[in-house]
Order: C-alpha cells, then sequence, then structure tokens
C-alpha cells in the first residue's frame, strides 16, 4: 500500500480522491455500488437555507465528451440536510463529509454556515460560488470581487472548521478571483465549476434550456480545468481540490502533477458509481508500481 | 454489497435482431439483474459510438422481458446512441446497470387494459407476463404506421395502426373501458396518449398507472435531471418513478 494520506491544510484525508458536489447527491445514493468509507471526501449537494425546486425541465443534455446540467440547485433546505441526510453519513468513520452551501445572498450563506458550524458530520465547508444555473448569487459572485471578499470574510467570521470555495473559470482573472478569496480566508479552493454553456432545439427553433444557459461538465472541459489549476497553483501555496471532467486514472496523475492536492470526481459518478473507489485502488497501484509518492507527482520544468 | 438492490453488470450479446421499422430487440445474458428485476424497472445502457467519449451517458431502457439468465431490450433507434446499438454483434460486451426505478403494481382477479404507445409497449410486455396468471388482461400495442408493426408471437398482443385504423388507439378508450368493464390501466408511451387515457380512466371512475420517461445522466437519483412536474410538485422519473398513479400527474 502507497502512502494515500493528504492533507489540504487542515482538513485531513485518508486518500486524494474526492466526489464533486451535486455529482454525488447526498452519498446514499451510491452505496449499492461502492464503499463510502474508502472515498477520501464526499461534497454533498448544494444546499439553501429554505428548500428549493430546482429549475423548470428539461434539466439535461448531452453533448460530445461531456453533459450540460441546468438543475438550478434543486435541495430540501438545510434543515432536511440536518435532520435526514448527515445522521445517514454517521456511520463511515473514514469518510470527510464536506456541506456545500449556495445561498443566494451574503445574508445567506452568512447563515447556512452559522447554521453549519454546529454539525459534527461536517467537516468542511465548500462555499459555491460559481454556479451558473441561478438568477441570483451563483456564478455572477464570482465576477464581482469586492462582493467575493465580503462574502469570504463573513462566512469565515461564522465557520471555524476548514473553508474551502469553488471557483468558476469563467471569470477574466482567475489568479485575481483566487488571491481576493485567499485574502478573504478561504483556506482551500476547489476548481473548477461547470462552464456556462447552450444548446439549441432544432424542431422548435428554442433555446433547449428554459434559462437558456446550462453548465457544461465532463471531459469536455478537462482541459480548461488543467489550465485554471495550473495558473492558481503556479501563484499560491494554497491547497487545490481539482475538479473537471475526470474519468482514469491518467487524468488523476495530470490533475495531482500540475497542481492539486486532492482531485475531484464530478459526471463520472453519474456514469459509473464506482468510480472513486476504483481510481483510489489504481492510484495506489500506480504509485506502488511506478515507487513513487503523492509528493512526487509535481511539475518538472 | 451483497444487499444491493442494484448492481452494475457487463453483459454478453446473445442476440440482436430487427423486429420492425428502427425497432430492434436486444437479448443480453445478465445473472443478476434478470433475476432481481420487476416489471416497470428500467436498465441504463453503455453505449459504444464510434467516436468513444461521443455519447457517455448511459441509456434507460425498461425491461422488456427476463428469463433466467437473459435481459431482453426492446427499443427503437432515434439518435446516435440507439443508432449505434444496432451494430452490436453477438458476444458484444455491454455494461448495464439496474435494475432501477420502481414497478408496476401486482394486481390480482381484475379486468386489466394494458395499452402501449410505439415503444411504450416494451416495459409492458415483462408486466403482461407476470400478471396473466391473476388477471384478465386485454393488451393493446399501438403504432402510428404499418411498417413499425411488430411481428408479435403471442396471440393476446392485438396491435391498433393508427394510420390504417384513421385514429389514434387512445381515441375509443372511453368506450372501451365500459364495453370491457375495465378495472385497472396500465399505460406506457408518449405523454398525449397516456395523459387522454389517465383522463379516460379518471372519468370512469377508474386506476390508471403510467410508465413515463425522462433525459436522466444517473438513474439512481443522484444528478435530479430528470424531474417531471406532478400534482405534488417535481418528482424523479429515476427512484420516484418511472411508474406513477396517473391521477398523481394529471
Amino acid at each position: 500500500m502507497a502512502e494515500l494520506k493528504t492533507k489540504l491544510g487542515r482538513l485531513e484525508l485518508q486518500n486524494p480522491i474526492v466526489t464533486a458536489s451535486g455529482t454525488f447527491g447526498y452519498g446514499t445514493e451510491f452505496t449499492d455500488f461502492v464503499d463510502l468509507d474508502r472515498i477520501g471526501a464526499i461534497t454533498l449537494k448544494s444546499v439553501t437555507m429554505e428548500a428549493k425546486i430546482g429549475n423548470i425541465p428539461p434539466r439535461i443534455a448531452e453533448t460530445p465528451s461531456g453533459m450540460m446540467n441546468s438543475i438550478g440547485l434543486e435541495n430540501n433546505g438545510i434543515q432536511d440536510l440536518i435532520k435526514r441526510r448527515l445522521p445517514a453519513l454517521e456511520g463511515y468513520k473514514n469518510l470527510k463529509v464536506i456541506a456545500n452551501i449556495a445561498g443566494h445572498s451574503i445574508e445567506e450563506n452568512i447563515e447556512c454556515a452559522r447554521i453549519l458550524e454546529k454539525e459534527k458530520r461536517v467537516d468542511a465547508l465548500e462555499l459555491n460560488i460559481s454556479c451558473p444555473n441561478v438568477a441570483a448569487g451563483g456564478l455572477s459572485f464570482c465576477f464581482d470581487l469586492p462582493v467575493v471578499e465580503k462574502l469570504i470574510s463573513k462566512v469565515r467570521d461564522e465557520y471555524s472548521g476548514p473553508l474551502i470555495v469553488k471557483l468558476s473559470a469563467s471569470v477574466p482573472d482567475i489568479v485575481k478571483l483566487a488571491e481576493v478569496s485567499i485574502k478573504a480566508g478561504a483556506e482551500i479552493l476547489s476548481l473548477i465549476n461547470t462552464i456556462p454553456a447552450m444548446e439549441v432545439d432544432i424542431t422548435s427553433r428554442k433555446l433547449f434550456f428554459k434559462r437558456g444557459v446550462a453548465g457544461l461538465s465532463g471531459p469536455a472541459i478537462r482541459p480548461i480545468a488543467l489550465k485554471a489549476i495550473y495558473d492558481v497553483a503556479s501563484h499560491f501555496k494554497i491547497p487545490i481540490i481539482g475538479i473537471g471532467g475526470v474519468s482514469s486514472i491518467e487524468d488523476v496523475l495530470k490533475f495531482l502533477i500540475i497542481g492539486a492536492d486532492a482531485v475531484s470526481i464530478g459526471m463520472m459518478n453519474f456514469i459509473n458509481p464506482k468510480i472513486a473507489e476504483t481510481l483510489i485502488d489504481e492510484l495506489d497501484e500506480y504509485l506502488n508500481t511506478n515507487k513513487l509518492t503523492l509528493a512526487e507527482l509535481t511539475l518538472q520544468s | 454489497m451483497s444487499d444491493a438492490t442494484k448492481i452494475i453488470e457487463i453483459s454478453d450479446v446473445i442476440k440482436s435482431k430487427q423486429l420492425a421499422k428502427d425497432t430492434f430487440l436486444l437479448v443480453l445474458n445478465s445473472s443478476h439483474i434478470s433475476s432481481m428485476a420487476t416489471p416497470g424497472q428500467f436498465v441504463n445502457i453503455s453505449i459504444q459510438t464510434k467516436l468513444p467519449s461521443a455519447n457517455m451517458l448511459k441509456r434507460p431502457f425498461g425491461v422488456h422481458n427476463c428469463g433466467k439468465n437473459k435481459l431482453e431490450i426492446l427499443y427503437k433507434v432515434k439518435g446516435e446512441g440507439t443508432n449505434a446499438m444496432t451494430s452490436l454483434a453477438v458476444g458484444d460486451k455491454v455494461e448495464v446497470m439496474g435494475p432501477l426505478g420502481n414497478r408496476f403494481s401486482i394486481c390480482k382477479n381484475k379486468k386489466v387494459l394494458i395499452i402501449g404507445g410505439g415503444m411504450g409497449i416494451a416495459p409492458l410486455y415483462f408486466l403482461y407476463n407476470q400478471l396473466k396468471e391473476h388477471n384478465d388482461i386485454i393488451m393493446i400495442h399501438g403504432v402510428k404506421t404499418s411498417d413499425e408493426v411488430i411481428p408479435w408471437t403471442e396471440s393476446h398482443i392485438k396491435t391498433h395502426v393508427d394510420d390504417v385504423e384513421g385514429y389514434f388507439v387512445c381515441e375509443n378508450i372511453d368506450k372501451y373501458i365500459k364495453k370491457e368493464k375495465i378495472q385497472h390501466i396500465m399505460a406506457c408511451g408518449p405523454i398525449p396518449m397516456m395523459k387522454s387515457i389517465a383522463e379516460s380512466a379518471i372519468k370512469a371512475g377508474i386506476t390508471a398507472e403510467v410508465s413515463l420517461e425522462a433525459r436522466m445522466a444517473c438513474g439512481f437519483g443522484a444528478c435530479l435531471g430528470c424531474v417531471i412536474n406532478t400534482k405534488n410538485g417535481y418528482k424523479k422519473v429515476c427512484t420516484d418513478g418511472p411508474v406513477f398513479n396517473a391521477s398523481d400527474i394529471w
């Protein structure tokens, strides 16, 4: 067994394989396929104070090497998360649970953080400031750096555990966005979120999604994620969770080499719900076979 | 994971055969899913197109029939994914996830109308096989044109061809329910057809179950992509359905 333990600042994982918010439900949907207790961390679906019904269907479209979604942060609200979802994860002692909050306003995010501060099953908080599928909040936060600073520092004041901020690559300057986020109190950065995209229905000659825009994910965005991770990792020493179309052990290695400290699986969870566990085994095997350590997976000049 | 209710299985193609225009029967060997699946449930099948990453998402198909170590899928070519499936040959491997979703109810001692529109017939065939012993069943398969008629070997399936009859299969359903004293309807097909059938059932004061479909990414309740609007808000076709009481929808 290779040493897979991964430290993301104060957040310690048994291995660097994570599942991305919105692609892994609340974990329990996957227990027929995968042993949750073997995964480094799972990131729960975004939560808001009140229940959100989400966007009008259709919500899914396939595209070469990926998919688009327009779910719209559907969830049953933070009380349901606390009463129903978190207790269901109690038994998994080795698994770290990251709660993802996506309030539509600074105030709502502060309130969510204040409530989750008291939840022992939440090991870290991920602040989603980059969802393209909602009218208020979401990706619009990322375009307003003073708001990003205020939002993160206010959430920082309320939450004492490890704070992750999830960034979008669809901004003019991700390095600047990362800098503001770090200054405001982000301890870990996760990148990237889905890319704003569109689809057209030929028959009706209308935009396929009711909101027009949807979020593109999957291998189609992988090279964009690699570039974003490279840019941020070469400027700051902050731990990075890399996300974007990871679908094989080769992808995991690429993400780790280019600068990610952990790798999060997104769309592929839908296609192969046991992929997280498979990638942990394959990473272990790769390190053993090549007599390498995780620390040695760095970009060579 | 022995108590798992759904699994991923690598299946061999036993048979792939065209039955009618754009309509194919795919028979797979399956030890687990075939023993667990119930009528109304579906499976997600991986697609292999020329460009391997072009169609990554698995496609949902209602279970058409199950035998010992055998799983049958009836499908219509609609796009790139199903088109690629037609080139599957005996011995090819396919990744199958299932069984997924809920089932049609188990009814007994009833006069049941089972009605499928187009490919909606797929899961109903399996349903008939399970219900026939304890119920008096009338089964109708509605298709648009003559070249879509499936040459059923079973005499109990009546085929209705819209173009030949001059009206849709659901148009005479009110009279039919009365004449045949139907007590329960089970349907799958295009939304307008099922809506019409549901309205007829409600008018006649009888119950109806419908199986719905939607675009989905996962098939097991994680992506929230396949929601449909019901009287009780959005419900997931994959785990709250695909079978719904018609009165919950219309």
